[in-house]
């Protein structure tokens, strides 16, 4: 094998030499240190990218099924050559990539589709909440209570201008629709992760709840801020049900429950 | 060098249960098996879980995890401690891991000889100069882990595709680390085979070369049949003939040690796991009798 370093080297040599090694496989457009074999070092580039890529495209199945498989590598490639993440946690490195096609890649990769960032935190949210240490009792009893509600801390809410969640390799829209898409995602009493898509009202509703806890009764009075008579009326009619659903859905847990939680 | 904790130089005394795979056979822990095994519960020895996987993991999988330890042995096998990286030990995963090991009663750890740091991580293995002066410096890292995590630990010798120093060969640079640093060996038998192929050595004269009281446990997995030259180090393929061999061999010098079967590619039902399993114990129940 090919020696890349004088005969009883020091270890700060080694080192160095380790670093510049480093340095190829994460972006082999970087010269390869002085006496290593190519084609070895090409190869142990390819697996390292192999390796994230598997790493990563478990994490974001859709994102990876949606991509042409030549983006999805450049892009994980791009990742690699620019990441100096020092989190030794798989999950943790996963969600690093989300943030990086949020703020990074754009300027990076231009031809990147705008869907990508969005798609990624929505895929990025699901394994997030499964994973989440956070956990709830078990589940109450009987009707919406009275006392203050809140959202539990494993609710998500986001708004996107891309339709994430109904993103397929047939149903990828040449332009984002004219409105937003208001998602909820959480994970119930049972462990398992759900999401819907708000409807104005619930939306609105959960915003509310976001920044501070409402008794139910209350919620009708506050929401929104200016009511003409109709839209009263229309409140009356549609927040009771959607409350005791988001209640028996484990979106809403008693303030006393949120806050143990904390 | 800072150290990690107040060391103390010489053999750390670990009880035993901290640092022993359990006889038999065992396969990797991996999350989409999680529901399965606790729906069949295979005969299994023990399984083995890469700790960066599971650390802090909460919900459904948390809750199987913890119903995984109470019916198998949990071992753990490392990938991001980086023992010869040239970076400053990771005192705060050294701690996570530490809690972690303790709190699913984790009887074995163990990681690999290879960096997996350039200042950042690398999440993959890069070889070590084959020289002196890493010897020295791995061995006194793996010494500060084993006093962080207050046990034994196993290094496994990785595979790897070039050298980057070859003032010593393979062999001597893995026996000087075990002597120097006092701690046991995860014997890749795979690994052995194919850098054996790889750079043109002995695979059985490797494995005779190798001390019996150091080795706590074996690896098995499948390659890749060579590209360029190469055989690489997959873990998504059945075992091949001669590792097999290989291992027999192994078994001849060492005893039935316990040995794990990896697959982390290309996943085959479990059915099919257990049965390459069940051909790994009918290798290694003869050499129980020997």
């Amino acid at each position: 094998m090919r020696v890349s370093v004088p005969p009883v080297a020091g270890l700060a040599e080694l080192q160095a030499l380790q670093r510049d090694f480093a340095a190829y496989l994460r972006d082999p457009a970087r010269p390869l240190p002085a006496g290593l074999d190519p084609a070895a070092a090409a190869i142990y580039a390819q697996l390292f990218r192999r390796n994230l890529s598997s790493l990563l495209g478990a994490a974001y199945p859709m994102l990876r099924r949606l991509l042409p498989p030549a983006q999805w590598q450049l892009l994980v490639a791009r990742f690699y050559a620019q990441q100096r993440y020092t989190t030794p946690l798989f999950p943790g490195i996963a969600g690093e990539f989300a943030r990086w096609l949020a703020e990074a890649a754009p300027a990076d990769s231009p031809a990147m589709p705008d869907w990508v960032a969005e798609l990624a935190d929505w895929e990025w949210l699901e394994g997030d909440l499964a994973r989440s240490p956070a956990r709830l009792g078990p589940s109450p009893t009987g009707p919406l209570p009275r006392g203050p509600l809140a959202l539990s801390p494993l609710v998500r809410r986001r708004r996107y201008r891309w339709p994430v969640h109904r993103l397929a390799p047939e149903a990828i829209p040449a332009r984002p629709p004219a409105q937003p898409s208001e998602l909820l995602m959480w994970r119930d009493r049972g462990q398992a992760v759900r999401f819907l898509a708000l409807s104005p009202l619930a939306a609105q509703l959960l915003a509310r709840l976001e920044q501070r806890p409402h008794a139910a009764a209350a919620l009708g009075v506050v929401l929104p801020a200016q009511q003409p008579a109709g839209l009263r009326a229309l409140l009356e009619r549609h927040l009771p049900p959607l409350l005791e659903w988001l209640w028996r859905q484990d979106v809403l847990i008693t303030l006393e429950e949120a806050e143990a939680c904390r | 060098m800072r150290r990690l904790a107040a060391a103390t130089v010489g053999v750390i005394a670990t009880p035993a249960d901290l640092a022993t795979v359990p006889a038999g056979t065992g396969i990797g822990l991996r999350r989409a098996l999680l529901d399965e095994l606790l729906a069949q519960r295979p005969a299994l020895d023990f399984l083995e879980l890469a700790p960066e996987n599971w650390i802090g993991l909460g919900g459904r999988f948390g809750e199987r995890l913890t119903e995984i330890g109470r019916h198998y042995p949990l071992i753990a096998h490392g990938l991001s401690l980086s023992l010869g990286g040239p970076d400053p030990l990771d005192a705060r995963f050294l701690h996570q891991l530490r809690t972690f090991l303790d709190t699913h009663g984790v009887r074995s750890f163990s990681d690999h000889l290879a960096a997996t740091t350039d200042g950042a991580q690398l999440y993959d293995l890069m070889p070590l100069p084959f020289a002196p002066a890493m010897v020295r410096y791995v061995a006194d890292r793996i010494r500060q882990v084993q006093d962080v995590l207050g046990r034994r630990i196993a290094i496994e010798n990785p595979s790897y595709y070039l050298a980057l120093s070859d003032d010593l060969t393979e062999l001597d640079f893995l026996l000087e680390v075990l002597e120097q640093a006092d701690c046991d060996l995860l014997l890749d038998v795979n690994n052995v085979y194919v850098n054996a192929m790889n750079h043109g050595y002995d695979a059985e004269a490797f494995i005779a070369a190798i001390p019996p009281g150091r080795v706590r446990y074996l690896h098995v997995a499948g390659h890749r049949p060579p590209q360029q030259g190469l055989r690489i180090d997959t873990h998504a393929e059945p075992v091949a003939e001669p590792v097999w061999a290989l291992l027999t061999g192994a078994y001849r010098r060492f005893g039935p040690l316990p040995t794990l079967l990896e697959r982390d590619g290309n996943l085959p039902p479990l059915t099919a796991l257990l049965a390459e399993l069940a051909h790994c114990r009918a290798l290694q129940q003869p050499g129980r009798t020997q």
